[in-house]
C-alpha cells in the first residue's frame, strides 16, 4: 500500500470530553425528566454514531434508520432508570449494538451480493477523502473493498472494528458498549484487523 | 509488519474511519412527532394501546363471550306441576304449541273429587254456596 502520510484521524466521537456536552450530568438529568429537547441534543451529538453503527452493522439505510429511531424511543423510555455510571454514550451505543444483533440474527436467510455491490452507498454511508492521499490508488475504489472485507466479518468483530477504528471509542469504552472485557476486544479486533489486511494485501503489495 | 494483540494500525483506522453517515434531521422530526402523539394521549388510553393490554383485553373479551354464551344456552324447562302429568308423553313435548295445548286441557279437565271419609252429617266443603 503506497504511504498515506501521518493519519490526521479525526474521531467521529469526541473522546477528550465525554459525548462534548457542556454538562452531561444536566443532559442525563433532563433524560431522566423526559425532556424532549435533552433526547434532541442528545441525538445531534450522537445520531451520527449511531447512524453509523447501525448502517455498517445492518449494510440497510432502511433498518438501520429502524433501529436509531427504536434505539432513541428506548432511550427515551429507559432513562429514569439510567443511573450514568457507564457513560450515555456507551449506553445509547449498547442500545443500538443490541437491536442490530436482535435483527442480524432473525436475518437467517440473506439473498448473496451482487459483484457491483457497493456497501458504501448501498448502506447510505459516505466517504471523506483523505488528505495525503497517493493518487496512484483509486481510494473510492479501495474502500469499497474494505467495506466488503467488514461486511465479511463476523458481528463480533465487525461491531468491534466500528466501534474502536471507526467511531474512536477507547477500548475500555468499546468493552462497555458491548458488555465484554477489554480482553475479549483487543482479541476481537486483532482477528478482525488480520482479516481487513489481507483484503487490502493487493493495495499494499502494489 | 507485526500486530500485536490490541496494537491500532494507524493506516487502517485511518481508512476505517474515512467512511461515516450522518444522523437524519428527518429521522429525529418522525421521532419527535411519535413522542409528542404519545404524549397527547391520555395515560389511561396510551396504557391500553400496549400490546400486553390489547392481549389481555382480547383474551378478556373470550373469556366473557364463552361464559355468556354457556350462561344463555337452553337449559331444560321445568313444568310446574299442574301440567307435570299432561306431560308426561315424550310425543307432548314436541313443541311449545302442544305444550300450551296440554296444559288448557289440562286446566278445563273437572277436578277429580274424591268423597272424603266424614261423608254422614259432615258438611261439604263444595265451595258453592247454598
Amino acid at each position: 500500500m503506497a504511504q498515506l502520510g501521518a493519519p490526521p484521524f479525526v474521531p467521529l466521537l469526541n473522546t477528550e470530553s465525554r459525548l462534548g456536552f457542556s454538562n452531561e450530568e444536566d443532559l442525563i438529568a433532563r433524560l431522566r425528566a423526559r425532556d424532549l429537547d435533552a433526547l434532541g441534543e442528545l441525538y445531534r451529538e450522537l445520531g451520527g454514531a449511531m447512524t453509523t453503527l447501525a448502517r455498517t452493522m445492518l449494510r440497510d439505510a432502511d433498518e438501520a434508520a429502524d433501529v436509531v429511531e427504536d434505539a432513541l424511543l428506548k432511550v427515551r423510555d429507559a432513562a429514569t432508570g439510567f443511573r450514568g455510571t457507564r457513560g450515555l454514550r456507551t449506553w445509547v451505543l449498547r442500545i443500538v449494538a443490541n437491536r442490530c444483533h436482535d435483527l442480524l440474527r432473525r436475518r437467517r436467510f440473506t439473498a448473496g451480493r451482487p459483484e457491483d455491490f457497493d456497501p458504501i452507498a448501498e448502506a447510505g454511508l459516505r466517504s471523506e477523502p483523505l488528505a495525503s492521499w497517493d493518487e496512484g490508488i483509486d481510494q473510492a475504489r479501495l474502500l469499497v473493498v474494505l467495506e466488503r472485507a467488514i461486511d465479511a466479518l463476523p458481528p463480533e468483530q465487525r461491531e468491534a472494528v466500528v466501534l474502536r477504528d471507526r467511531l474512536g471509542l477507547s477500548y475500555e469504552e468499546a468493552a462497555e458498549t458491548l458488555g465484554v472485557s477489554v480482553a475479549a476486544i483487543k482479541s476481537r479486533l486483532f482477528r478482525a484487523r488480520a482479516c481487513l489486511r489481507e483484503a487490502l494485501k493487493p493495495w499494499a503489495q502494489g | 509488519m507485526t500486530f500485536d494483540r490490541g496494537d491500532d494500525d494507524p493506516r487502517l483506522t485511518r481508512l476505517l474511519a474515512a467512511v461515516r453517515a450522518d444522523a437524519d434531521p428527518a429521522l429525529w422530526t418522525r421521532v419527535r412527532a411519535r413522542l409528542e402523539s404519545r404524549r397527547r394521549l391520555p395515560a389511561l388510553l396510551a396504557w391500553a394501546m400496549r400490546p400486553a393490554a390489547l392481549a389481555a383485553s382480547v383474551a378478556l373479551l373470550v373469556v366473557a363471550a364463552g361464559v355468556t354464551l354457556m350462561l344463555g344456552a337452553p337449559t331444560p324447562m321445568l313444568p310446574s306441576t299442574s301440567v307435570a302429568a299432561s306431560l308426561t308423553a315424550p310425543e307432548e313435548e314436541a313443541t311449545l304449541g302442544d305444550a300450551l295445548v296440554a296444559e288448557r286441557d289440562a286446566e278445563a279437565a273437572p277436578p277429580a273429587v274424591t268423597a272424603g271419609p266424614a261423608g254422614n252429617g259432615a258438611v261439604r266443603d263444595s265451595g258453592e254456596r247454598r
